[in-house]
């Protein structure tokens, strides 16, 4: 999985989103870390949705702009994204055991 | 300006992006531009023009990086991928060759694409009326064939015959003074029919507009206000509807705002007011109404044509004498308002920058043919090792294409640019408004054609040269010895000639213009403008009607402006030369052969001092004075033009004239004064027939004050004497139009100067790339003939041998090319021949200096190569194998 894609997961995990406020998302929890360009995103979008990871939802708040398209994780998605996310908790317990990262685990206030 | 640019990168985007809509979720395209521009505005809100510069490289590097992915199925799109990605590759290893040919298209696109949008806002896309093109114009027709305004008992009549219109409107200017405290201001208005903004299509933004009631005999006067007055008068109040107008001698009720950015804040009107007639007011015999209809269903402007002629001959029949030869037409509203010289300017620089381009374009192929020839070998590789030709081909002409949209998108830019500079030089009145505002989709979509068209038209002569060349040859030449090849140098050749004469045309084209335009500053216009300056004063018809207490008013109030220190002479004149409007009066001259025939020539009403203000002169007789008042015998100035065709080589002075009209007034001929250039310097050497009456015995409301003082400096000073004068007399009256009768002159010349100065900065660009083109060209030959040179000079050619015999092959093309060019200029001059004064379109002289100029020009870029071959070591050649 590409972190772009489990970003879009990671953002899309709580709420429901339209494209523009996944790209603010994800550069919010990184600092600016990771910025996704709209071809990226939009590209992104699509690979989703052909696997069954997010869904498009028909209705949408009704103060918004008519033409925003609101997306939405599935079950599928939800399992990918957290079978990822144990791969790569699997891999940092890794890393930690050779010691390229402090034992302490940092909880973030 | 930085708003714009990102409209215009989201516009792209939003094309470019739809071209790969299997790309996103379906049907999210809008979706996904919209978050590019949010994208945009976040990076200028946090940037600014940097932001915006990184938010287009970050997501420009990702859409074509994601365009460039081969993706999961498609085959066909690989390949044309593929060839993309090598082109890339290719253009990035050599980027003096990649910038030279992108910035020749970035500039030669952008150029043409904004002459294309005012094209195409002039001459194709709709009015910005209903339904446009059922409205016509209806013009009565003059005896002599011109198309003339319409008078009120015609268009009455017109009104209540006419089938062939489901609507039918006429239209006045005038001028009226707004009082609201402060100096009264001249607004300009219009008094239209109740109907007009009906059949026009448009309704009102705030309030109504006419209804029948409103152009009742003794209805109120309601008046409709432009936009732009609420926005600057009235500070947008809804409150406006209602509100009473003092105008100098009547008020209005405001009832209705036009809509903003509608077609009516394009024309200078402020002020809307019915057009009313009681029937015994309506005139037949003065014409100044403009006429507006819309067609009924089913009817054709030819119908509607044969219509209003059959009406007119039977009004003609009815009223007798008056309208002798006069007739009706119809024209498509469209026709008249595009004025003719104005199509002909789009047209011509429409030319001129496709001729700057294709210029550009024949450099390019020059380029790429000489890349192609370095690049023989590694063409020669490729079909060895198995690609076939056609792959070759291909490649080769998706490098130029990429090159070219490349261009094209940086064009995009240059055109916005170029746009926004014609604006300001492009002399007002000549193009209306939205022909000048942006590049829209139909632009973007002409640079895209243009792109393709451009990158094939360089891109394929190389590109089959290229995939034609023997393998075998090639690879054993190492390179090199195929470069030689006979078929590219014809090519190169041809391309040379071909740019050469492309070039010729312009440079031609620009000279003719420029001489004309230096013959047409040197005219004498017949009258000097040396210190005078001049105003307008419309003195309201409420409060002098019909002219009464005209003459009184203004004879105080020249006599007070005389009383300024610094004024030499005053006057007042209908219209002054170089401007203004121009009346027709009908008359006869006692005593000649033809003094029962009716003729026509122009008349202006003067007041004392008028020759003597102006620096005109009198070839015989007195001038019109102050002492023509009412009481005195009526008298008439004539002008030479009059004289020589209405009396011939008999004494002028002493006879009388005949003005026809209601009733007949006898005028005596009083002097001949000189011809003078009355419509501008233009103005064909024999003048127009001319006549000028005391103003004290035919008053008229709307004169133009002309004040001489020693030079343009005192003029200025005295100005606000002279306004304070006006102001003692008639505190209420507007003083329009404040100018220098030289500022004038350089006015009437606008035009001109714009014409000749972009078309020859035109000439000069194709030209500089002309050069440009051979000397690239000349290089490439006495590149590929070092080896030649280096034997003749061992064998003893002198290095001045080969200068002769380099350069001459180089000019025996150029002077081809002259040749070509040369042609035709001479044909393709008679687009601009109505432009040019005292000039004919094969004015041989001109023609010889362009000539000269272009050849001089060629001259030196293939002696520079030339003096590169002569100064060869011939030793150093011949080891080079």
């Amino acid at each position: 999985m590409s972190p772009q894609v489990f970003h879009i997961l990671l953002a899309l995990s709580d709420q429901d989103l339209h494209g523009y406020a996944i790209i603010q998302d994800v550069a919010a929890r990184t600092a600016g870390g990771v910025r996704l360009t709209a071809s990226t995103l939009y590209a992104a979008l699509k690979r989703l949705l052909d696997d069954g990871w997010i869904r498009e939802l028909a209705a949408r708040p009704d103060a918004d702009d008519p033409r925003r398209r609101y997306y939405r994780i599935t079950a599928a998605g939800r399992a990918a994204g957290r079978a990822e996310a144990e791969r790569l908790a699997q891999l940092a317990e890794m890393a930690r055991a050779k010691r390229w990262l402090p034992k302490a685990r940092r909880t973030r206030s | 300006m930085i708003a714009g640019a990102a409209r215009l990168a989201g516009a792209i985007f939003r094309r470019v992006t739809a071209l790969a809509s299997d790309r996103w979720p379906p049907g999210a395209g809008a979706d996904l531009a919209d978050t590019f521009d949010s994208l945009q505005r976040d990076a200028i809100a946090r940037r600014g023009w940097r932001g915006l510069l990184a938010c287009w490289y970050r997501e420009g590097v990702s859409l074509l990086a994601l365009l460039l992915r081969t993706p999961r199925k498609a085959a066909p799109m690989g390949f044309f991928a593929h060839d993309l990605r090598d082109a890339w590759r290719g253009l990035i290893r050599t980027p003096g060759y990649t910038l030279l040919v992108v910035a020749t298209l970035a500039l030669g696109i952008g150029i043409n694409t904004a002459i294309f949008s005012v094209v195409d806002a002039l001459l194709f896309k709709a009015l910005p009326y209903a339904d446009p093109d059922r409205l016509v114009r209806i013009t009565e027709v003059h005896p002599s064939g011109n198309r003339n305004t319409v008078a009120p008992a015609n268009f009455l009549d017109w009104q209540r015959m006419a089938r062939s219109f489901s609507a039918i409107a006429a239209r006045q200017n005038a001028s009226f003074a707004l009082l609201d405290g402060g100096d009264p201001i001249e607004l300009i208005a219009a008094r239209v029919s109740v109907g007009y903004f009906d059949m026009v299509g448009t309704s009102a933004a705030v309030g109504r507009t006419f209804q029948p009631a409103d152009g009742d005999l003794n209805a109120p006067c309601a008046a409709v206000i432009s936009h732009r007055l609420w926005n600057r008068r009235f500070a947008r109040d809804p409150a406006v509807v209602g509100a009473t107008l003092h105008f100098s001698g009547f008020t209005c009720t405001v009832i209705g705002v036009l809509p903003e950015a509608s077609v009516f804040d394009r024309v200078l009107s402020d002020v809307y007011t019915p057009l009313v007639y009681a029937p015994a007011e309506a005139t037949r015999l003065s014409h100044f109404l403009g006429v507006t209809a819309r067609l009924a269903p089913g009817v054709t402007v030819e119908q509607a044509r044969a219509e209003m002629k059959s009406i007119a001959d039977r009004i003609n029949e009815e009223n007798g004498e008056v309208l002798r030869g006069w007739s009706a037409t119809v024209d498509p509203f469209r026709d008249l308002m595009v004025r003719a010289d104005s199509k002909r300017l789009v047209w011509v620089l429409f030319g001129a920058v496709g001729l700057v381009l294709l210029v550009g374009c024949v450099n390019i192929a020059g380029l790429a043919l000489s890349r192609t020839i370095a690049r023989q070998r590694e063409v020669a590789v490729r079909v060895a090792l198995g690609a076939g030709r056609w792959r070759v081909f291909r490649a080769l002409v998706v490098e130029s294409l990429l090159l070219a949209v490349t261009g094209a998108g940086l064009g995009i830019f240059v055109g916005q640019w170029a746009l926004v500079v014609f604006a300001s030089y492009v002399p007002p009145g000549t193009l209306p408004a939205e022909a000048l505002a942006s590049l829209d989709s139909r632009a973007l979509t002409f640079t895209v054609a243009l792109a393709i068209a451009t990158g094939l038209l360089f891109g394929t002569v190389p590109a089959w040269q290229g995939a034609r060349g023997g393998v075998n040859s090639a690879l054993r030449s190492g390179g090199r010895g195929a470069s030689g090849s006979r078929m590219s140098a014809r090519l190169h050749s041809l391309l040379l000639v071909t740019e050469v004469a492309l070039a010729m045309v312009l440079v031609a084209g620009a000279a003719l213009l420029v001489v004309s335009f230096l013959r047409l500053t040197r005219v004498d216009p017949g009258f000097d403008p040396n210190g005078v300056v001049t105003m307008r004063l419309s003195l309201p018809q409420t409060r002098y009607k019909d002219g009464i207490g005209a003459p009184a008013f203004y004879n105080d109030v020249l006599a007070r402006i005389r009383r300024i220190p610094g004024v030499e002479h005053a006057t007042a004149v209908t219209s002054l030369p170089l401007g203004g409007w121009l009346y027709g009066q009908q008359f006869r001259v006692e005593g000649t052969a033809t003094e029962k025939v009716w003729n026509s020539a122009h008349i202006q009403h003067v007041t004392g001092e008028y020759v003597a203000t102006l620096g005109m002169s009198l070839r015989e007789g007195r001038a019109i004075d102050d002492s023509d008042t009412a009481a005195a015998p009526g008298v008439v100035m004539i002008n030479e033009t009059f004289a020589r065709r209405f009396i011939g080589d008999q004494p002028a002075v002493g006879r009388t004239i005949v003005i026809g009209g209601a009733t007949e007034t006898r005028l005596q001929i009083v002097g001949v004064m000189r011809d003078v250039k009355t419509g501008g310097l233009g103005d064909p050497p024999l003048a127009t027939p001319e006549m000028y009456v005391s103003h004290q015995q035919a008053p008229m409301p709307i004169l133009v004050l002309a004040i001489k003082a020693r030079d343009d400096a005192a003029a200025t000073r005295i100005l606000p004497d002279v306004r304070a004068a006006i102001h003692a007399v008639d505190r209420e009256l507007p003083i329009g139009n404040q100018v220098l009768m030289s500022d004038l002159i350089g006015t009437s010349l606008t035009l001109q100067r714009f014409q000749t100065s972009i078309v020859s900065a035109f000439a000069v660009l194709a030209g500089l790339l002309a050069c440009i083109g051979v000397y690239a060209v000349r290089s490439q030959a006495v590149h590929a003939r070092q080896r030649e040179v280096g034997i003749r000079m061992a064998l003893g050619a002198t290095p001045r041998d080969v200068l002769t015999m380099t350069v001459g092959q180089g000019l025996r093309l150029v002077a081809l090319g002259l040749a070509i060019g040369l042609g035709a200029a001479v044909v393709l001059a008679r687009v601009i021949e109505p432009w040019l004064f005292n000039t004919r379109a094969a004015d041989p002289a001109m023609l010889a200096a362009a000539t000269v100029a272009l050849g001089a020009a060629g001259l030196l870029a293939s002696w520079l190569p030339a003096r590169r071959a002569a100064r060869l070591d011939p030793l150093t050649t011949l080891r080079a194998d």
